[in-house]
């Protein structure tokens, strides 16, 4: 219904609810990559990134955002609910079509995580929705 | 070294009290002030002292930013300063926002005190008085928890449902000023506070602590003054009506103006604009506030004590408990005589 | 079993070992196999200190029982006098030799003096916001290490075995608010092998841990801690939850930042596990008039810990352990052997 207009409105919550915590997608690549859980959000792979100087990649983020099945700049649907939806145009997304696989965060990565496997994996995942191919380059 | 909420508890004076009332209250629920002060001396026999000359303390000025700590200092000094000409020593504060600013402007003299000799030095130019901290300082509701015991003995009623014998489910909510910048200056402390919940327990109630006990109500200052920021204050308030109505409570009680105040009109509000009410079966859920709380058990007649006053209608309240009322004078005056019922306006009244 | 003793005439030292945990015990028992008459006093009446109450140890998951098993063969195997159930108050200094004295009289006259009193967990209550002593699962490490001890059906809640928990790590340390500014450092690696435990357990469980900083310090810390993660699957969240609450069903909703995201969140556990930080113990021998104890920590000081383990500064007392500040067992039965050493060193210099 359309309610009364008082001249303001109550604001959304940007509050990360855990209990709602869906990991569907983060699980699906630990079984990838095992040590992916591993990252401590140290921030070496971002300060080298090609992707990360220019654009938006930041693997670190990116991974919590998957570990919490939160989608932290769309306000409401979860990182796994916009995968099952197939509406996944969100930063993450956008900012893994930068990678230029180049290697550099890898070759950084104290924890050894294979990052450049990750990101692949993580495209591949989206891509083998339908939905969300376009734009994902192939790899 | 800390304590925790069990020590937490306030030398809170006898008898002989210089009582300070709250600008806004006066004008949210006007009978409440009156009502404290007839149960003070009417029913406890306690001497009040109210000054004729005592003003605002400038807080919701001062946490606008609108008057400068100095002046507030200023002022706050010339309370003072009444109440030595009075010869009391014991302050009740009927405002939270004043408690609070009263508590810290204490603490910053305490801290250093080249400041309240500076402040002295203002009064003393500006008015020719002077001034002495109080002994005690404490506020209304503090002392309603001290004599809650006393209160429950002369109570007409239980806060009990009469339908089904069991007691109502109460929210407390305690201002924010109260005791989250000085704990120790609170009953209970900041995270269990006891004031309110000790009144609830006292008079047969049984408390509620819900998830979101200890967020603040919103009402902040800057936060609702413009009507473009008050999405910022009745958010707050949702969150505590969403997190409270599992347990369908009764009533809530806050012992703070803009708590009491918001958390009765933002209900209002949000049915309005969102179609939404978080009390059981579809009703909105009455507040009132400690004085009106004491004032119910001990019997007054809901009209005469300003309980019209609030936008939830508190007579569902009244019908669990088993309060005698007369509809056709809710908008009455003290004489008797129908003034006619609030009308709707037009402009945004909230 | 045939005691060793190897105590005769010619080596006539007489020393006294407060406290009977990893410390006093390698302490006593270092000593007493150089040949020194030792008393021994703790005011339980059995060996092991904590490590009673602990089911597994970090990082190798041995069983506390069995490592205490091992512990009362050393200390059978050889000479010691045992005073159990003497709680000991104060030590006084007597014609260059010292007495202790006890609930059950005084004891001497000692050459030296080893106190190995040990530590007491931090009362979590007094960080009220988390709500320990206030909700029925809010609970400490050392309660769920006794939980963990007697059998998993302790853990049920409202019937059913744990959906989510969470560890809160720093609970008692490295905070402002209730003057303890030193890091406990055993306190994260507790936290990582009793969610590991959780997980083993029960592996439908979620499990969170809230920290500030991740101290994996110890040998084998740092790879128990991956495997929690990469193994386990813990969510280490880095942000300190700033308040508990119970919600109907009496599980614990926590709100905390996840800094790394730069987002608050909030979640709902079945039991909240506070990771309480080491404190002085309350039964520390009071040594004050040879100014033993750090003025900031209230632990025992070390005079000089480059040039000795376990020196006070008091010819004569040294002390070994958790009394000296927060330590593993290994780093205890290190201290106590270091100190039994040095207690040689001194008496035969004497």
């Amino acid at each position: 219904m359309a309610g009364k207009d008082f001249g303001f409105a109550t604001k959304a919550g940007r509050q990360i609810d855990l209990d709602q915590l869906d990991t569907t997608l983060a699980d699906k690549i630990a079984l990838a990559v095992n040590s992916w859980r591993a990252c401590i959000s140290c921030g070496s792979c971002t300060a080298t990134c090609p992707a990360g100087v220019k654009f938006h990649l930041q693997l670190p983020t990116l991974n919590r955002a998957f570990q919490l099945g939160t989608d932290f700049c769309l306000e409401l649907p979860t990182l796994n609910r916009a995968f099952q939806l197939g509406t996944a145009s969100c930063l993450e997304l956008a900012t893994l079509k930068s990678c230029l696989l180049c290697g550099k965060c890898q070759l950084v990565c104290p924890r050894g995580i294979p990052t450049r496997y990750v990101s692949i994996q993580i495209m591949q995942k989206f891509k083998s929705n339908s939905h969300v191919a376009k734009g994902i380059p192939s790899v | 070294m800390s304590k925790y909420w069990k020590e937490y508890q306030k030398e809170i004076a006898e008898d002989n009290y210089f009582y300070v009332r709250s600008c806004i209250r006066q004008n949210f629920f006007p009978g409440a002030e009156n009502l404290f002060i007839d149960i003070l001396r009417n029913k406890l026999g306690k001497k009040v002292f109210e000054d004729a000359d005592h003003t605002t303390c400038t807080g919701i000025g001062y946490h606008s930013d609108i008057v400068p700590l100095e002046t507030t200092m200023t002022v706050v000094a010339r309370q003072f300063a009444l109440m030595k000409e009075k010869e009391y020593k014991n302050l009740a504060v009927s405002c939270v926002t004043s408690f609070g600013l009263y508590s810290e402007i204490l603490d910053m003299w305490k801290h250093k005190p080249e400041l309240k000799e500076k402040i002295a030095g203002y009064l003393s130019e500006a008015t020719g008085r002077s001034f002495e901290v109080p002994e005690n300082m404490v506020h209304a509701s503090d002392i309603l928890y001290k004599f809650r015991n006393e209160i429950a003995a002369i109570a007409k009623h239980k806060l009990v449902n009469r339908h089904t014998g069991e007691p109502l489910k109460i929210v407390d909510h305690i201002g924010c000023h109260y005791a989250k910048t000085f704990p120790e200056r609170g009953v209970g402390g900041s995270e269990f506070p006891q004031v309110l919940t000790g009144l609830i327990n006292a008079w047969g109630g049984q408390t509620v602590d819900y998830p979101e006990r200890r967020h603040c109500c919103g009402f902040g200052f800057r936060n609702y003054l413009v009507q473009e920021n008050r999405g910022y204050s009745i958010s707050q308030s949702k969150i505590k009506l969403e997190s409270m109505q599992p347990f369908e409570p009764d009533l809530m009680v806050a012992n703070c103006p803009g708590c009491a105040m918001f958390l009765d009109r933002w209900q209002y509000t949000l049915e309005e604009s969102e179609g939404t009410v978080y009390g059981a079966g579809g009703l909105k859920i009455p507040v009132v506030t400690h004085e009106e709380l004491a004032g119910i058990v001990l019997g007054y007649d809901p009209w005469q004590i300003g309980l019209q006053t609030h936008q939830v209608p508190v007579e569902v309240l009244l019908d669990k408990i088993g309060i005698d009322y007369d509809p056709e004078l809710k908008y009455a005056d003290l004489k008797g005589n129908l003034i006619g019922d609030p009308q709707m306006i037009n402009e945004h009244a909230c | 079993m045939l005691k060793e003793n190897k105590h005769t005439s010619s080596n006539p030292f007489r020393i006294a070992v407060i406290g009977a945990g990893p410390a006093g015990i390698a302490a006593a028992v270092s000593a007493a196999a150089m040949g020194v008459e030792v008393d021994w006093f703790d005011k339980e009446q059995r060996p092991g200190g904590k490590l009673n109450d602990y089911h597994q140890l970090f990082p190798d998951r041995e069983f506390a029982d069995q490592i205490l098993k091992d512990f009362s063969g050393k200390t059978e195997a050889i000479e010691i006098k045992k005073h159990f159930g003497t709680i000991v108050s104060s030590i006084e200094k007597v014609d260059g030799n010292y007495n202790l004295l006890s609930n059950k009289g005084i004891k001497g006259s000692y050459n030296a003096v080893i106190i190995a009193a040990g530590f007491d967990f931090f009362d979590a209550r007094l960080k009220e916001e988390y709500g320990y002593g206030m909700y029925d699962h809010v609970i400490t490490s050392p309660d769920l290490e006794k939980m963990l001890k007697t059998g998993q059906e302790k853990l049920k809640c409202n019937g059913s075995f744990p959906e989510a928990m969470a560890f809160v790590h720093c609970v008692g340390s490295r905070d402002q608010q209730i003057g303890i500014n030193y890091c406990s450092r055993l306190c994260c690696i507790t936290g990582i092998k009793q969610a590991i435990e959780i997980r083993e357990l029960f592996p439908s469980c979620k499990v969170y841990n809230f920290y500030i900083d991740m101290r994996a310090f110890g040998s084998g810390y740092e790879e128990l801690y991956r495997q929690a993660q990469e193994k386990y699957n813990v969510q280490f969240i880095r942000g300190r939850v700033s308040e508990a609450s119970e919600n109907q069903q009496k599980r614990i909703v926590l709100k905390a930042e996840d800094t790394l995201m730069s987002r608050p969140v909030k979640v709902t556990v079945d039991w909240l596990v506070l990771l309480v930080g080491m404190v002085p113990s309350c039964t520390m021998v009071d040594v004050e008039n040879f100014s033993c104890t750090d003025q900031e920590t209230g632990f025992y000081k070390q005079s000089n810990p480059l040039s000795g383990g376990g020196l006070s500064g008091q010819p004569g007392i040294f002390n070994a352990g958790a009394c000296g500040g927060p330590m593993s067992i290994p780093e205890a039965l290190a201290s106590g052997r270091s100190a039994a050493m040095e207690v040689w060193q001194y008496l035969i210099k004497r």
